[in-house]
């Protein structure tokens, strides 16, 4: 047997040993004495997830082309480390990321649970259960027949070869996987009908899933504007929404649980949200990866197998059902406690905070459910354009904004003094309505573009990050492990702030350079310089030279957008395309070939039949009679605008016409169709304007085909300002998650080292608590 | 208790009143080529790309096309800018615009290849927007 036999039986016994774990720990929370089994079931169910996640990486290292998958993603020229991440680059890797993880999470979560363990680990081992079930019909492991195993891989798209994106998967699948474990504990909770005690647990997961969530969405986006050449690293995409949706209510969640712990309140909320993150997934995977879009779309991935989609939607329909069913059939018995005391308090900012979170998350999943929603109720499929977001979530966003900017100064219960509020807030209050008076008097006098809703939006994120970054720098020295909130907050203001800024003032130029051709863009001089390897034509890791020389006597810099094609397949070569991205304090300048990244480079081999002819002259050529009239010059002279054309009277089989060939300075050309065919063209450089000359270029006449020996390059450029706050704010954000989640977990850990929290544990050393002993559960 | 869940629920209901003026402003059907035809506001067609009908026009800055519907209906588009990626090899096209006369206005396209790469980015992103 090789490796990759092997690798499908280990699945198969991942899959038993992972429904075997269910059904003991599921046991173990009558009788005690099935625990040490249940254990045994799940320390094989992830040795198997992680002997197949092996395999298959091995695998994938040792190009073994003999496996379908390898062969698929792989090439046996890449690098090791893309080898290694084409591991997860395809539909089936990504499941087993999926299941590696969530099978390792399991180890540190059985370690925390205590008398939680049987019947949380019951419900998280299921999740695994049908993950690894999943594997055994979409398998990665499958081989071509011996006749038809290719002698070389297809290789690793070549958008996915950044090293953004290598670490990307295996940084999301950890949060989608620790999504399990809020679900897992609060079920757990609604059986025991245990409304405080698992909010301590859940806690720090519930952090480490915000985290390593949030830091995946970054990842993804940052990729996403460094490599697609859209100019965002936002596109409200189905994917991108599949993961946005469960991450704002795990931030829900998380506040949630903060003020059950802080005030005693929100039972019923918290198990709600707890219970919706991970069905909410397994809904997007649904979506994202059924072909459900497919029907109405072309924007998504190809469908899973048969039978494993047929699992998705078991798996969906299960946690679903069976969460919300639970929730509702314990509803009457969940404590309701009314918490806010006052208008001023932190409690009701944060229910309202988390309102607003769960309603931006409903919204967004409306919105991106809508294709499958308008086909159930009227029958025709529509789907809603990006603008929807904007205009949907900004009133919650608004809110949301204004919270955050309150909270740093509102304490739990009321406020006693309203003066007192006032006059703690006055400080960010005030430098935020000067910040914001200085923005109009500047947009104004600069007639910079004007929205209200925008406006108001920076404005409140400048609000919410100079009151939390007020907050964060008097706690820096006094307690540094509470200001990780705070710290979160002020990242969330800038990302915001920075998003508004670079989106809304972006500014765009365009232009076609050919050879020895300038334009002018952003007080830049550019010219295009070749390609990087020319030798290569347009090979592999070729890039476009374009040369910008500062007009300010500033330092230039030469720019070198990717463009090649991949050849992989010579059947189909891909053209790639990425941006470059001449970075700023201030602003980015994001320069790419085409439009978002795209277009087009011409390569003309042919200068076509050449005819000098000065004005007045008549000449021959082929079939035609040339006169040149006049020349017909539009826009300021010398400006980046002009253009000349050549006025000819061209007679051609008795017929007289009149064509203007035109020629663009500092943009290209735009040639005249010929009567009978063809084209005629004049270009920039060779306009003689002493002589009244001009060389015309006669194309696909009879008998030639090809073009001159012209490159066109179509340049955009777009000036982003203030995007760095977005990537600065992304790192404040995940920073304050870190610092937050260390403390939760500490506290963790000492609240389960006291007796009365957890009886069991022997000793207070920590080495104790690493292998939990059998018969911890209690609780009955 | 009352008092929190009316304000839920006013919230609520808020909440979806926004997302319909919002969905009425945004949502874009999707259409056959005859319905296009005959439809006045923005629209999405879907279709194949007829063979040969593609020009890149790097001057003007354009993309033009044909596509042809499930039911052999052919509409002529044009893209205002250059499309990105590999749209010659484009097996579906969605054209979302609307009509100007006999010929479809594309502010926006996606297309689908017969890529080589099965995962998710392929067909994810590819995607041409004004």
């Amino acid at each position: 047997m090789n490796a990759a036999e092997w690798g499908r039986l280990i699945i198969y016994l991942g899959a038993a040993s992972a429904v075997v774990a269910t059904v003991l720990f599921a046991l173990a929370a009558k009788q005690e004495h099935w625990l040490l089994w249940a254990r045994w079931a799940y320390a094989l169910a992830v040795f198997s997830a992680v002997a197949a996640f092996g395999i298959l990486i091995s695998l994938c290292m040792r190009s073994d082309f003999r496996v379908v998958y390898v062969a698929n993603f792989s090439s046996s020229d890449l690098p090791w480390y893309y080898k290694l991440s084409s591991a997860w680059a395809g539909q089936e890797g990504s499941f087993l990321l999926w299941a590696f993880w969530t099978a390792l999470l399991g180890l540190l979560l059985i370690r925390r649970l205590k008398r939680y363990e049987p019947l949380t680990m019951a419900v998280y081992s299921s999740i695994l259960a049908f993950l690894m079930a999943i594997l055994t019909k979409q398998s990665p492991f499958l081989l071509y027949p011996p006749s038809e195993v290719p002698p070389e891989g297809m290789g690793l798209n070549p958008l996915l070869q950044n090293y953004w994106m290598a670490i990307h998967p295996p940084t999301i699948f950890i949060g989608f996987a620790s999504l399990a474990i809020p679900f897992s504990i609060a079920v757990a909770a609604l059986l025991r009908k245990d409304w405080d005690g698992w909010v301590q647990i859940a806690m720090p997961f519930v952090i480490l899933c915000w985290v390593t969530l949030g830091a995946g969405l970054i990842l993804g986006g940052y990729w996403a504007y460094v490599t697609l050449g859209w100019g965002g690293f936002w596109g409200w995409d189905p994917v991108e929404n599949s993961s946005l949706v469960p991450w704002l209510v795990i931030t829900g969640l998380m506040h949630g649980l903060v003020v059950q712990r802080n005030r005693g309140g929100l039972h019923r909320s918290n198990l709600l949200l707890a219970l919706l993150g991970a069905p909410l997934f397994f809904y997007g995977t649904y979506m994202t990866r059924s072909g459900a879009l497919a029907e109405s779309s072309v924007h998504a991935f190809d469908a899973l197998a048969k039978g494993a989609l047929g699992l998705v939607i078991a798996m969906l329909l299960t946690y679903t059902v069976g969460g919300l069913g639970l929730w509702l059939f314990r509803l009457r018995s969940i404590p309701a406690k009314q918490t806010a005391e006052g208008v001023l308090s932190r409690d009701l900012a944060f229910s309202l905070g988390i309102i607003a979170l769960v309603v931006i998350a409903g919204l967004t999943l409306i919105g991106a459910s809508m294709p499958i929603i308008s086909l159930l109720i009227a029958k025709q499929s529509s789907s809603v354009e990006i603008r929807y977001y904007h205009l949907a979530n900004a009133p919650f966003a608004y809110l949301m904004l204004l919270l955050l900017g309150l909270v740093p100064f509102l304490s739990w219960r009321k406020v006693d003094n309203t003066d007192v509020f006032i006059q703690r807030i006055s400080a960010p209050w005030y430098a935020t309505l000067i910040i914001g008076l200085v923005v109009a008097f500047v947009s104004y006098f600069m007639r910079l573009p004007v929205a209200v809703g925008v406006f108001f939006l920076m404005l409140l994120a400048t609000f919410a990050i100079l009151s939390n970054a007020m907050l964060v720098w008097r706690l820096a020295k006094r307690s540094p492990m509470s200001l990780g909130g705070y710290l979160t907050h002020v990242g969330v203001g800038l990302v915001l702030l920075g998003a508004a800024a670079s989106t809304f003032y972006e500014q765009k130029t365009e232009a076609v350079l050919t050879n020895g051709m300038t334009a002018e863009m952003f007080g830049f001089k550019v010219s295009y310089a070749g390609m990087t390897h020319p030798d290569e034509e347009l090979g592999k890791n070729n890039a476009v030279r374009l040369k910008f020389e500062s007009l300010k006597g500033d330092k230039g810099f030469e720019a070198r957008p990717v463009y090649y094609f991949d050849t992989h397949n010579p059947m189909q070569p891909r053209r790639v395309a990425e941006p470059h991205i001449y970075k700023h304090a201030l602003y980015d300048m994001y320069i790419a070939i085409g439009s978002d990244g795209g277009g087009v480079i011409e390569r003309m081999q042919d200068p076509g039949k050449t005819l000098p002819i000065r004005r007045g002259e008549t000449k021959k050529m082929g079939d035609y009679t040339i006169h040149f009239k006049s020349f017909q010059i539009q826009g300021t002279m010398g400006g980046a605008d002009m253009s000349i054309g050549a006025v000819l009277d061209v007679e051609y089989k008795g017929k007289k016409t009149e064509l203007v060939p035109v020629a663009v300075f500092g943009k290209g050309w735009k040639p005249a169709r010929l009567p009978g065919g063809g084209e005629v063209a004049i270009f920039a450089d060779e306009i003689n304007a002493n002589d009244r000359a001009v060389i015309l270029h006669f194309f696909g006449m009879p008998g030639q085909t090809t073009m001159p020996d012209h490159v066109i390059v179509p340049v955009e450029v777009k000036l982003k300002p203030l995007i760095n706050l977005v990537w600065l704010g992304t790192i404040l954000m995940m920073l304050g998650g870190g610092i937050a989640m260390r403390r939760r977990f500490a506290e963790l850990r000492q609240e389960q080292q006291e007796p009365s929290a957890a009886p069991v544990v022997v000793g207070k050393q920590p080495k104790a608590r690493t292998k939990p002993a059998p018969g911890m559960t209690g609780g009955h | 208790m009352k008092k929190t869940y009316l304000f839920a629920m006013g919230f609520i209901v808020l909440g979806l009143f926004i997302a319909g003026r919002a969905m009425i402003q945004t949502i874009v059907p999707y259409v056959s080529v005859a319905q296009a035809r005959q439809s006045s506001g923005k629209v999405q067609v879907k279709g194949k790309l007829v063979p040969g009908s593609l020009q890149m026009d790097a001057i003007q800055r354009e993309t033009r096309f044909t596509i042809e519907d499930a039911k052999g209906d052919r509409l002529p588009v044009v893209h205002p800018k250059l499309a990105q990626g590999n749209v010659e090899q484009a097996t579906e096209i969605v054209a979302i615009g609307q009509m100007q006369g006999d010929v479809f206005i594309a502010e926006k396209i996606l297309y689908k290849c017969p890529s080589k790469y099965q995962g998710k980015q392929m067909q994810e992103y590819q995607e041409s927007s004004q």
